[in-house]
């Protein structure tokens, strides 16, 4: 039995007090499943498992949790640490299926769910999940305002239309439909001085009345304008220098990268690609800074890598590939020192054991990610405890901050040498694969228990593993915390509360969730 | 001086023995998953003069011939048994035995065969996914590495389906795409160790393959495909066989009794790995001394390609002198039968020191 068959269990009967013991136990492991896989899982293939896998089994995960209680579900996805991958598919649900009577949210505190997890989601991901929504043809009232609102309300849509013209137009097409997208194209093709009053209409109807921020609504008009095709002459800068950039590449200095990258490789093949570096290394974004360092190294051409504005994760996969600086060395710690200070909780002493086996490299499509994510936690971790001993499954350099992923997988003798220090707490960071031998480290945690050493144990692990329905779990003794991002770890210790006490659990849940949209 | 090269006979080999083979190779820490144990060779020595099977462009040019471009200025030892399934409408092929192809060279083996029954079309010549036929079928696959013929594997397919409850067809790829979750986890289980170039492979306790290549560049290209297709799929049968007693639990040494600190369980744990290693390692000294009768197959300047069979084991090596520098074998049916696969074998123990040891 799941708890998307059992109708009887949802908040309102747990605060009645109608929940048995084997009730509470089927809602945390389903509860626990749900939220290891939407705090970790990004919908792409991993070390061991295909795209597909991986997509089927977070799929799973959150229909059943949202089947249980839809507002648990959806309260659940804006806390911080879960997946753009796992909001997507929370909005994706909750626009999809029409609310039921007697829902533990209200109409109005849904919509902020839906506007807060919407806001999360940076703009490629946005129109993601607009993709998304077209292909499945969600396409309800809520959904469309939801476009729109999302769309046309942006401080950034100038720039949008210049990089996202033809994501942008599709959803802008879903929105209003083939004919009303056409009807609103020869529109705006016209100068406002020759329209009709009845196309001054149209456009009210189906643009003005969504913007609801300040600012010239010409403007807005004019990027709609160029999103849809027009080829009109333009004022905004961006659209002007995107016009110009096809005969005299110079002018698209303002655009971004990848577009003038596009226009030159189709109006200007004969002109490098590094000439496009160049010329819009001014424009690039945080994430294209590091992105094309290499490029950049190759091309002679200096582009600005301010390592303090990347996430650590980030900044470690990074240096697997670039090598590591004083200055990412310096970015690296101050990050851990500051995530460390937002955790719920600080160490005295405590103990790391670091897989560093082979297998911690990750799939191709996500080079070192596990070992990336595996680093940055470390340094949370010491960074949060007075003392700290770490230990590594294979040898490392001690003073590099990098580890390299070498060797097999033994975990028991770690476990065993760390015990001795008698920390607080353990935490493992694992792929949860063993092999020196496999079951080795269940049966020290098990021998370790009946000697009446109770140090907790987490495991903390940086990937999901489709095939074994979450986290791949190193002892039935162990709590397992995914981690995908430094977040994850507030969600673990969360997690861990919710294990000792489903009712504090759940009023932590609901209260963090409270402080973050309000109501 | 030319006269006698010209009218001299190649010597025949005297044979190598395991320990020759895998010479220069020092045993790493085993590994073991449930069923299947692998011990990690490892050596100082990496020769890197062989191209990677990764690098070369395979397609095929009829039914039954597998084509081979060798873009590097290296040697190419195309790996034994190597297979292609591809995406494209096009009849998956493999080899019945390993090959070589000279430097920048193109070579075409029609002794090579059809994996997929009822599918015609060519393969384009590409960098394709290489796998390794599963175990079962690289000994039928090698006996038949004379004839050309591209449908000399079919029945040993519909066989090995057959075995495992799939379509009793001549379509490798049911068996992939059946027990696919099954074969990706072999991969992650296993990994590879530093300065790996080779492993010798037990299952259920048995040893069931000896693998060598000349560098851990080139370990790494092929391990993939030998743990998944190769020794995976075998694992599979096994266990399939084995019913209740597969346990994950069955071939690792459990730690003594009457722990009582950390102290007792750190020395019980050094124990139980030593014992564990230990055990292992006698089935494979026991196999050191027995000798190979070699047969060549092929020569690239000085590397030569031969085909390796004693009672035990059958399989091809490529080597330079008495250098080994690849070696792939594999248990043979008829000795498995023999012993009915739970037996250990007894081959006397070498009285001189070997070059290679465990």
């Amino acid at each position: 039995m799941t708890l998307a068959t059992t109708q009887k269990l949802t908040l309102r009967t747990f605060y009645a007090n109608k929940w048995t013991k084997a009730d509470r136990k089927l809602f945390a492991k389903t509860f626990f499943d749900f939220i290891d896989i939407a705090s970790t899982a990004t919908g792409r293939a991993t070390f061991y498992n295909t795209q597909a896998e991986q997509r089927k089994m977070i799929l799973d995960a959150h229909e059943i949790m949202f089947l249980f209680d839809r507002g648990i579900y959806s309260l659940s996805l804006t806390l911080p640490g879960m997946t753009d991958y796992s909001r997507q598919l929370g909005l994706i649900l909750l626009l999809k299926y029409p609310r039921l009577t007697g829902e533990v949210l209200t109409d109005t505190q849904e919509k902020q769910v839906i506007h807060h997890l919407m806001n999360k989601l940076p703009i490629q991901r946005r129109l993601k999940l607009f993709e998304s929504l077209v292909t499945f043809r969600i396409n309800n009232a809520r959904t469309r305002k939801l476009i729109l609102r999302s769309i046309l309300n942006s401080s950034k849509l100038e720039w949008w239309a210049v990089k996202y013209r033809r994501k942008i137009a599709t959803a802008l097409e879903h929105a209003w439909g083939k004919r009303q997208t056409s009807i609103i194209r020869s529109i705006l093709a016209k100068d406002h001085v020759w329209r009709s009053t009845k196309e001054t209409s149209i456009l009210k109807k189906y643009i003005n009345k969504h913007i609801t921020t300040s600012g010239d609504w010409s403007k807005r008009m004019e990027c709609i304008s160029f999103i849809l095709g027009n080829q009109s002459d333009f004022k905004q800068p961006l659209l002007k220098s995107y016009v110009a950039a096809r005969t005299d590449l110079k002018a698209g200095s303002r655009l971004p990268f990848e577009v003038l990258e596009g226009i030159r490789s189709r109006f200007h093949p004969d002109v490098s690609s590094e000439e496009t570096l160049k010329l819009t290394k001014k424009t690039l974004t945080t994430g294209q800074r590091m992105n094309l360092q290499r490029k950049a190294e190759k091309s002679n051409t200096e582009v600005a890598f301010d390592p303090t504005k990347y996430d650590a994760v980030r900044l470690y996969i990074y240096a697997y590939e670039m090598g590591i600086t004083e200055a990412i060395k310096t970015a690296l710690h101050q990050k851990a020192i500051q995530a460390a200070k937002e955790l719920p909780i600080r160490f005295e002493k405590i103990a790391i054991l670091v897989d560093n086996s082979l297998s911690m490299t990750g799939h191709d499509t996500q080079a070192m990610r596990p070992m990336a994510i595996a680093c940055a936690t470390r340094d949370v971790l010491q960074a949060a405890a007075d003392v700290a001993h770490i230990q590594y499954t294979s040898p490392t350099t001690a003073t590099s901050l990098l580890t390299t992923p070498i060797g097999g997988t033994s975990l028991a003798e770690g476990l065993v040498a760390l015990l001795e220090t008698q920390p607080e707490a353990i935490f493992v960071l694992t792929d949860g694969y063993e092999n020196s031998p496999a079951g080795r480290f269940n049966e020290v945690m098990h021998l370790v228990r009946k000697m009446g050493i109770e140090t907790p144990v987490f495991q903390l692990n940086p990937v999901t593993a489709s095939e074994a329905e979450g986290s791949r779990r190193l002892s039935d003794l162990v709590q397992v915390m995914p981690i995908q991002k430094m977040e994850a770890l507030n969600i673990g210790l969360l997690k861990a509360i919710f294990e000792v006490d489903l009712e504090k659990g759940f009023s932590i849940l609901l209260s963090k969730a409270r402080d973050l949209i309000g109501g | 001086m030319f006269l006698t090269n010209l009218f001299s006979r190649p010597k025949q080999h005297k044979g190598l023995t395991i320990a020759e083979i895998l010479a220069d190779t020092k045993a790493g820490r085993i590994q073991t998953v449930g069923l299947m144990q692998v011990i990690p060779l490892v050596s100082e020595v990496a020769d890197h003069r062989f191209a990677l099977p990764s690098s070369a462009e395979v397609g095929t040019s009829g039914y039954g011939s597998l084509v081979f471009s060798n873009p590097e200025n290296k040697v190419l030892i195309v790996p034994a048994q190597v297979g292609y399934v591809v995406k494209q409408a096009a009849q998956d092929h493999a080899m019945a035995g390993a090959g070589l192809v000279k430097k920048k060279g193109k070579k075409t083996y029609k002794n090579a065969m059809c994996i997929q029954q009822s599918q015609g079309g060519f393969i384009s010549a590409d960098k394709h996914k290489m796998l390794i036929l599963p175990f079962s079928l690289r000994e039928p696959a090698i006996s038949k590495r004379k004839e050309k013929s591209y449908n000399k594997l079919w029945d040993q397919i519909s066989q090995f389906n057959g075995t495992l409850g799939l379509n009793k067809h001549g379509h490798l790829e049911y068996f992939l795409k059946h027990f696919k979750k099954e074969l990706d986890q072999f991969v992650a289980e296993f990994e590879c160790i530093p300065k790996q170039v080779g492993a010798i492979i037990l299952i259920d306790g048995k040893v069931v393959g000896i693998e060598r290549t000349p560098s851990p560049a080139f370990w790494k290209t092929v391990w993939p495909a030998l743990i998944r297709e190769c020794y995976g799929s075998l694992a599979i049968e096994c266990a399939k066989r084995l019913g209740d007693r597969a346990t994950a639990f069955d071939y690792r040494q459990p730690l003594r009794k009457g722990i009582r600190s950390l102290d007792d369980l750190k020395r019980a744990l050094e124990t139980a790995n030593t014992d564990e290693s230990e055990l292992v390692k006698t089935k494979v000294r026991e196999l050191l001394a027995t000798k190979f009768k070699l047969e060549k197959e092929d020569q690239a300047g000085d590397f030569i390609q031969e085909t390796a069979t004693q009672a035990q084991f059958i399989g091809q090596i490529v080597r330079e002198g008495d250098a080994v520098k690849y070696a792939s074998l594999v248990t043979r049916k008829t000795w498995a039968d023999k012993l009915k696969w739970f037996e250990v074998p007894t081959t006397p123990a070498p009285n001189k020191p070997l070059p290679f040891s465990i």
